[in-house]
C-alpha cells in the first residue's frame, strides 16, 4: 500500500486504488479530511494555526498550514483529480487537543477548530464526524479506496470516524 | 526502580569538553563568534557536524561553506552550541523511548522544537532573558526521557491512563508514582553529573512546576514549561505524554502573552526547525 505522509502545514490528495493519506502527531494542529465517494478520491491537510494574517509569505508558501488557506487549496487540489467536480465531499475533522489551562491562552487546538469550521462554513461545507478536543495527541489515515478514516493515539486502540 | 535510575545515570557517557564549554559561554557578551568557532575548530567531530548542517540542502544556503568561523556566523552561537549538545549525546537525543511510544529521533526534534520556541519567549520575558540560555534550556529539558524511559517500556497506555482517569494529575505524576522519580528529577540529576549550571539545572527540575525553581531562576524555568508546551501542542511532543500536563497559570507575571504572540512563536520555531532538517545522527 503506497502511503501519502503528510507533515505539519502539507495537504495531500489522491484517487489512487490502494493508498494512503495518513499524517502524525495533530496535538493542537487540526486535521480536514474530504472524501468523494463516487469518484474514491480522498484529500487531507495538517493545519498548525487558524490565521495566515500573521504571515502571508507562510501561507503562500505552505498554505495548509493556516486554517482560512488550507480549505481552499485542499479544495483546488482535489477537483484537479474530480474533474472540477466541487459537491458530494464528506468532511471530517481530528485534532484540536489543549493542554489543560484554566484561562485558555494556551487553547490553540479549540481557536483551530472553530476557525476550521468557520472557513468550511464560508464554502458550504459541513464536518459529517468531528473527533476533536480532548488532552491527546491523535495520528489520522484514510484509505482512497473506502474513505475509511482511522484514529490512533499512544496508549489508546485504534477507532475510526 | 529508584536505585537503576541512579545507576543509569552514573553509567550515561559525560558531554563532549567543547559542548560543556560553549553552554557555558552561553548568554556570555564577550564571548563571540570567533571564540565559539575556536571551540568547534579544537573538536574535529564536532566541526564535521557544523560544516555538514549548514552545507545540508535543508539548510538552504546555496553557497558552500568550508569554514567554521563562517559556519558560526551563518548558525549564530545559540544552533552551534545546540549541535554540540545533539551531536556529542547521541545516547540521549537519539535514544528511542519505549515508554513514551515516541520513535528514535523524536526527543531531539521535540527538544529543538522547544528551543526555538523559548528562544522567541526569551524576548517577551520581562524582563528579557538570555536568548542563547533559553534556547539550550529548550535543548535540555527533556533529557531525563532517556534516562527512565526504558523503565517505562509497557507503560505507556497505564500511565496515559492514569491521567485520563484523574489518578494522576498529569504524566510526569504518574512517573513518580510508577519509578519513585519523573523525567525532570532524572534529567536533573543528568544535569549535574554534567555539571552544568545552576540556571539550566533549575530549568531542567521544574520545567512541569516551574514555580518551585528558585526565584532569581523562575523566569527561565517558566519560559522552559511555555516551550516544552508549545512544542506539544505543535505536535513535536516525544509520544504518549503529549499534553498530558498542566499549564501552570502563574507564568503571566512573566510573560505577556496572547494568542497572535503564540501563533508568532509556534510558527518562528516551525520554521527554524525545517531549517534543520538534516538528520543529525547516521
Amino acid at each position: 500500500m503506497k502511503t501519502i505522509i503528510l507533515g505539519v502545514g502539507d495537504l495531500g490528495a489522491s484517487n489512487t486504488g490502494g493508498s494512503l493519506i495518513k499524517t502524525y502527531a495533530l496535538g493542537s494542529c487540526v486535521a480536514l479530511i474530504f472524501y468523494d465517494i463516487r469518484q474514491k478520491t480522498a484529500g487531507m491537510v495538517h493545519i498548525a494555526l487558524p490565521d495566515s494574517s500573521i504571515n502571508k509569505k507562510r501561507a503562500a508558501a505552505k498554505p495548509g498550514y493556516f486554517a482560512d488557506t488550507a480549505v481552499p487549496s485542499l479544495l483546488t487540489s482535489m477537483s484537479r483529480l474530480r474533474g472540477g467536480e466541487s459537491k458530494r465531499l464528506v468532511v471530517k475533522m481530528a485534532g484540536g487537543s489543549n493542554i489543560m489551562d484554566a484561562e485558555g491562552t494556551f487553547s490553540i487546538g479549540t481557536r483551530n477548530v472553530i476557525a476550521a469550521n468557520k472557513i468550511l462554513t464560508a464554502f458550504g461545507l459541513t464536518p459529517m464526524q468531528q473527533d476533536v478536543g480532548g488532552q491527546f495527541s491523535r495520528t489520522v489515515s484514510i484509505e482512497v479506496d473506502t474513505g475509511k478514516v482511522t484514529l490512533s493515539s499512544p496508549g489508546k486502540e485504534n477507532w475510526e470516524i | 526502580m529508584y536505585d537503576a535510575i541512579i545507576k543509569k545515570i552514573r553509567e550515561m557517557p559525560p558531554l563532549s569538553t567543547s559542548a560543556l564549554r560553549l553552554m557555558r559561554h552561553l548568554g556570555d557578551d564577550d564571548f563571540g563568534p570567533a571564540e565559539y568557532a575556536a571551540v568547534v575548530e579544537q573538536d574535529p567531530a564536532l566541526t564535521m557536524n557544523v560544516l555538514r548542517i549548514v552545507n545540508s540542502p535543508g539548510f538552504g544556503l546555496g553557497t558552500s561553506v568550508s569554514s567554521v568561523r563562517k559556519a558560526v556566523a551563518l548558525l549564530g552561537a545559540r544552533t552551534v552550541a545546540g549541535i554540540a549538545l545533539g551531536s556529542s549525546c547521541p545516547v540521549v537525543f537519539n535514544a528511542p523511548l519505549p515508554g513514551y511510544d515516541a520513535a528514535r529521533g523524536a526527543l531531539w526534534k521535540s527538544s529543538l522544537f522547544a528551543a526555538a520556541s523559548a528562544r522567541e519567549l526569551s524576548a517577551r520575558c520581562k524582563p528579557p532573558l538570555a536568548a542563547d540560555v533559553a534556547f539550550t534550556a529548550g535543548i535540555l529539558h527533556d533529557i531525563g526521557k532517556a534516562v527512565i524511559g526504558e523503565y517505562l517500556e509497557d507503560r505507556a497506555a497505564a500511565l496515559v491512563k492514569a491521567v485520563t482517569d484523574r489518578e494522576a494529575a498529569s504524566f510526569s505524576d504518574a512517573e513518580l508514582s510508577l519509578l519513585g522519580a519523573d523525567h525532570a528529577e532524572a534529567g536533573y540529576a543528568l544535569a549535574k553529573k554534567w555539571q552544568l549550571p545552576e540556571p539550566l539545572l533549575q530549568a531542567i527540575r521544574h520545567h512541569h512546576h516551574p514555580m518551585k525553581a528558585d526565584e532569581e531562576h523562575r523566569p527561565l524555568a517558566f519560559c522552559t514549561h511555555l516551550a516544552d508546551i508549545t512544542a506539544m501542542s505543535a505536535g513535536f511532543g516525544t509520544g504518549a505524554d503529549a499534553l498530558q500536563y498542566r499549564l501552570d497559570p502563574g507564568f503571566t507575571a512573566y510573560f505577556d502573552l496572547d494568542e497572535t504572540a503564540l501563533s508568532h512563536i509556534i510558527l518562528s520555531a516551525q520554521l527554524d526547525l525545517e531549517k534543520l532538517t538534516e538528520p543529525f545522527f547516521d
